[in-house]
């Protein structure tokens, strides 16, 4: 077995055992990132001297008995939304280029106090803003199941990146399912944490109230290591819930299924598009669910098809002011062909944002505009309230809910691109989740004819995560599902 | 100009006192070298998120509970958009429709800059609200600079009602609202320093018709300033409508320089803030227990030193406007008055003789050597007739200078009156002996003789001589 | 339902589109607002609007001055200084 094969968890324990250093680990890593990352293309940057130089602190660190403890030492990649000091976080957009990092974002300060090592940045949409990662500026990321399909978006890189074993285990941001769904179309586990249990302090901002920072991983058991890690209070975040939660990792064992009402909302399963392989894999995975001794319920989710409407309308709302600050005036790339302040204003956004970027800006703007009397606006907020009450309704009836993540796996890249509504309408089984403030989890549940993955997302009310790692890790011990070997 | 009635409403911005910004942990601080005080919060770097700041809170609350109104139990912010170099995130975080205060009162009294009294009464105040306050922009002709330290500085927008008719009147809610400010501790508004900003809504009507046009001036930062451009668009305003002009909807600005206000921009359609709750701030919820904690804590307001100024010492309406113009002369004022049997007269000396003093000095009464005691003993001794009135002003320019007790003073000018009847009745009949003709006067019944003698009796005294004792004395004599 | 205004949105969100983008656009934004329009469908009367995504109150700091960034860091970000300043092309006296 190769170290590049090894989980966080099983990492953690040979560096515990002093059967593998940091080093090893990093140079593995640093060595397939070589051997694969021109095919699959899941790092926007990684600065090798910077990771060895922090891999070499923690094997000292280790050496001298002042290790940090279960975690040090540890490869985690990061978004590249997510913000590092000494680092530029381009969110795969040109409009910050240049700006260098004065700050670390609250997740990289605990990954760091942890003694993780930050290896590279992943690639993603251009400012999460996508579900294929074809948004992105910088690259082009593949699935590395099938090199011509996308790998989900907007966290594409950081799904990709541990398909294909480049690093062992990432975070992501999830605003309408941008864990969950690039998880499902790479094949890993991709966790969507309760809005609030990881500080947004240091992610740049796509949809303020929607955006969570989340781990993507090669198992249940590291995305519970992941989030033990950065979960927590932050005083930097006045939306980050109090407390910290510890044990995530270690309550997975000795949980018993047996009597566990789980909800199947008949709404996820009867979206337009739903390919008949996913659907018949999912029902698969909630049979077997209910043969380890769940009980499975029905449960009615009625607002669902409103949620692709409701989401644009409030992620564009909070996304056209959040990007407002990129202009050119105090960093980033400022287009100086003009000494007009508006030119300027106008010809560095103009060039600076991407396609589908300029989109949701100009409808963000459109429906907070008081031309339409805010009327989408107050009525996306509304029906977010209607869509949260499904969930209070549903979470009655049932401990967790099990469904799809998407309707189809992952296909072709270019398919969508030119299609805004496709690329929309992809995102219908994971924004409620968003909307809602509450936490989802995609776990490989099989896959197509053709052989790509297939999630099973397994949703939770606020707050739910331990139920909802525990459920997932029994059926990830239970199903030992195999997906096809990825060759690269 | 009386034919027309004048309609005018102000929005007042003052930076609140803190230590910190209002959203970051920069210092709120002026006069700091250029970006020193900034961070990546209120530099607007991605990823950052705003914390509101207790003491902000503090301040609104106190300014609303000063201005007599009502404190919103659930306040929230949200963000208004527009796109300025001064404005880092080009969104402002600002409040609404659900700002921290409503309906307030501002008292209004005392002169207009015109002079003329204005009468006393209460305009209404619409809201304040909690927000942040941009950078610096300098221009330079050929390009800008911008200095982001004052970015993120606390402010408190003021929305008065439009219930003002004169620049005077308008003068004085100004005023009036400083003052407030000041007392509270809630803001220096330091015109200099750019603590204070006002734009004024100003449009004329005959009575009984509608509304005018509203024309609104901008970033007026002096009172002085506010209340020449209300006057000149009042003169503007009304020639154009005698001259059968149509007035636009436009905002203008104050050139001193010309003495007149300028076109800045028509306002073609209404501004499009696209104002929606901030998500990354959760609202605020006050109780009532803590709004009357509060309130128990609050600081003294102007109009109430002048209620007790006028129900405890007796002075009138217009000397209590005067006195507590300043926070200092009225704690001042009420701590000589308590000492006095006739706080007027510590009044009249304050308002009077000590005013003048201290223009001419051009110093602030905190800055000289006069303590309140002082002036207790000032007027003591005239109250005791140790001394005449009007060695009053004698005493009082050394009594600024030095740290002396005002008896002393007194027996150094040499200002101890004679109070002895004897002594007195000397100087008297010297005076009746030398000036039959004044003395003839009197006898024919002409009483401005009285006030001759008595002033050659002061003379020969050389203003010793009790002037009461004096003109008692010369009566008697005389009748 | 009336047409996407582009050009009125592509100004107020500081864009400049060209004509042949604004056709593309002009397509794309309209359907996009279809699908929003979905909305308009809902009987929405006494349902209260989600401003907050999560149940929090009064999440405040105390007044307290922490570190700002030495001047020269800042300095670094700008695109262009003058005197430790950002200096930008003139700005307007008020551009809205």
């Amino acid at each position: 077995m190769s170290l590049i094969d090894l989980k966080l968890h099983e990492a953690a324990d040979k560096l515990a055992a002093g059967e593998v250093t940091s080093r090893q680990l990093c140079e593995a890593l640093l060595a397939r990132v070589d051997a694969v990352e021109e095919k699959v293309g899941a790092l926007v940057s990684i600065n090798n001297e910077r990771v060895l130089a922090a891999a070499d602190a923690s094997d000292a660190r280790r050496a001298s008995g002042s290790s940090l403890g279960r975690y040090d030492g540890l490869p985690i990649t990061i978004k590249d939304n997510i913000v590092e000091e000494g680092e530029e976080s381009k969110c795969a957009s040109s409009i910050i280029d240049g700006l260098v990092n004065v700050y670390d974002s609250t997740v990289v300060r605990k990954l760091k106090e942890a003694g993780c090592v930050v290896f590279g940045r992943a690639n993603m949409d251009e400012f999460a803003m996508g579900s294929t990662t074809e948004t992105s500026q910088i690259k082009k990321t593949c699935n590395p199941h099938d090199l011509d399909c996308v790998p989900g978006g907007s966290s594409g890189g950081s799904a990709a990146g541990v398909a294909s074993k480049e690093f062992l285990g990432a975070l992501g941001s999830d605003t309408g399912g941008s864990i969950r769904q690039p998880a499902s179309f790479c094949g890993i586990v991709g966790l969507k944490p309760t809005y609030g249990l990881v500080s947004r302090f240091g992610l740049v901002a796509f949809a303020s109230s929607l955006d969570q920072i989340g781990p993507m991983s090669k198992d249940v058991r590291d995305s519970a290591l992941i989030l033990d890690i950065i979960n927590g209070e932050d005083e930097k975040d006045s939306t980050a819930l109090p407390g910290k939660i510890t044990d995530f990792e270690a309550s997975l064992e000795g949980f018993d299924i047996k009597g566990m009402k789980l909800g199947v909302p008949a709404e996820y399963f009867e979206v337009e598009g739903m390919e008949a392989d996913v659907k018949a894999s999912v029902q698969a995975a909630i049979a077997k669910l209910e043969a380890m001794g769940a009980e499975i319920v029905p449960v009615s989710l009625p607002h669902t098809k409103y949620a692709i409407a409701t989401y644009y309308v409030i992620a564009t709302a909070e996304a056209c002011t959040n990007l407002a600050r990129f202009e050119g005036v105090r960093y980033g790339n400022r287009y100086t062909e003009t000494d007009d302040i508006l030119e300027m204003y106008n010809e560095t956004r103009s060039r600076g944002f991407g396609k589908e970027v300029q989109r949701r800006i100009m409808l963000g703007t459109y429906v907070l505009s008081s031309y339409e009397d805010h009327k989408y606006y107050h009525r996306a907020q509304k029906v977010r309230t209607l869509i949260r009450q499904d969930f209070e309704k549903a979470y009655e009836q049932c401990d967790l809910i099990v469904a799809p993540v998407a309707p189809e796996t992952a296909f072709k890249s270019g398919e969508s691109s030119e299609d805004p509504m496709k690329m929309y309408l992809a995102d219908i089984l994971t924004t409620s989740v968003n909307l809602a403030g509450t936490c989802g989890i995609s776990v490989p549940c099989g896959q197509d004819s053709k052989g790509m993955p297939i999630g099973l997302q397994v949703m939770g009310p606020a707050l739910g995560e331990k139920k909802l790692l525990q459920l997932a890790y029994a059926y990830e011990q239970n199903a030992a599902v195999e997906l096809k070997e990825v060759e690269l | 100009m009386s034919e027309y009635e004048v309609i005018i409403g102000l929005e007042i911005h003052v930076q609140a006192k803190t230590k910190s910004k209002v959203f970051c942990s920069c210092k709120n601080e002026y006069g700091a070298p250029p970006n020193s005080n900034v961070c990546p919060i209120c530099l607007a770097h991605p990823g950052v998120l705003p914390v509101v700041n207790q003491e902000a809170i503090n301040q609104i609350v106190k300014a609303g509970l000063m201005t007599d109104s009502k404190i919103a139990l659930y306040s929230k912010f949200d963000r208004k958009s527009y796109f300025y170099p001064d404005q880092p995130k080009n969104y402002q975080i600002t409040q609404f429709d659900l700002p921290f205060v409503e309906a307030g009162k501002i008292p209004i009294g005392g002169k207009g800059l015109s002079g003329e009294m204005i009468e006393p009464r209460e305009i209404g105040m619409e809201r304040i609200h909690l927000e942040e306050d941009v950078g610096k922009s300098t221009h330079h002709g050929t390009h800008s600079t911008v200095d982001y330290n004052r970015a993120g500085v606390p402010l408190l927008e003021t929305v008065s009602m439009p219930e003002m008719h004169s620049a005077d009147e308008a003068y004085a809610y100004v005023q009036s609202l400083q003052q407030i400010m000041r007392y509270g501790g809630i803001s220096d508004c330091d015109q200099e320093k750019g603590q204070f900003r006002c734009d004024v809504n100003i449009s004329i009507h005959k009575p009984g018709t509608p509304f005018g046009t509203k024309v609104e001036i901008k970033n007026l930062n002096s009172t002085r300033h506010i209340w020449l451009s209300i006057n000149y668009e009042i003169e503007r305003q009304t020639e154009m409508v005698e001259e059968g002009i149509e007035i636009h909807q436009e905002t203008r600005r104050w050139n001193d320089a010309r003495q007149e206000t300028v076109h800045m921009r028509f306002k073609e359609t209404a501004d499009d803030y696209r104002y929606f709750p901030e998500p990354d701030l959760p609202p605020v919820v006050l109780s009532s227990d803590q709004i009357e904690q509060w309130r128990s804590e609050m600081p003294m307001t102007p109009k109430a030193y002048r209620e007790q100024f006028i129900n405890e010492f007796k002075v009138t309406e217009y000397d209590a406007h005067v006195l507590t113009l300043d926070k200092a002369n009225a704690d001042f004022f009420a701590e000589a008055a308590k000492g006095v049997k006739k706080p007027k007269t510590v009044a009249n000396v304050m308002m009077n003789t000590l005013n003048s003093l201290l223009s001419e000095a051009g110093k602030e009464l905190f800055e000289t050597e006069l303590k309140p005691q002082d002036l207790i003993d000032l007027v003591k001794l005239q109250e005791g007739n140790v001394i005449s009135k009007s060695a009053i002003a004698k005493i009082l320019p050394v009594l600024l200078e030095e740290n002396k007790s005002a008896e002393q003073v007194a027996k150094d000018l040499d200002l101890v009156q004679q109070n002895d009847t004897g002594a007195l009745e000397g100087w008297v009949d010297e005076v009746i002996a030398a000036n039959p003709k004044a003395v003839g006067e009197f006898k024919e019944g002409q009483k401005n003789a009285v006030n001759f003698l008595m002033g050659q009796v002061m003379k020969a005294s050389r203003g010793k001589a009790n002037p009461p004792m004096v003109i008692q004395m010369i009566n008697k004599k005389l009748s | 339902m009336s047409d996407f205004d582009v050009e009125h949105f592509a100004k107020l969100s500081r864009l400049n589109i060209n004509d042949e983008e604004k056709v593309t656009l002009q397509k794309q934004m309209n359907d996009i607002l279809g699908m929003v329009n979905e909305l308009m469908e809902l009987d929405l009367d006494g349902v209260e609007g989600t401003n907050f995504a999560v149940d929090m109150q009064n999440i405040i700091r105390q007044d307290e001055v922490g570190e700002s960034v030495p001047v020269e860091k800042v300095v670094a970000t700008f695109p262009d200084t003058e005197d430790n300043m950002n200096r930008t092309p003139v700005i307007l006296e008020d551009n809205d």
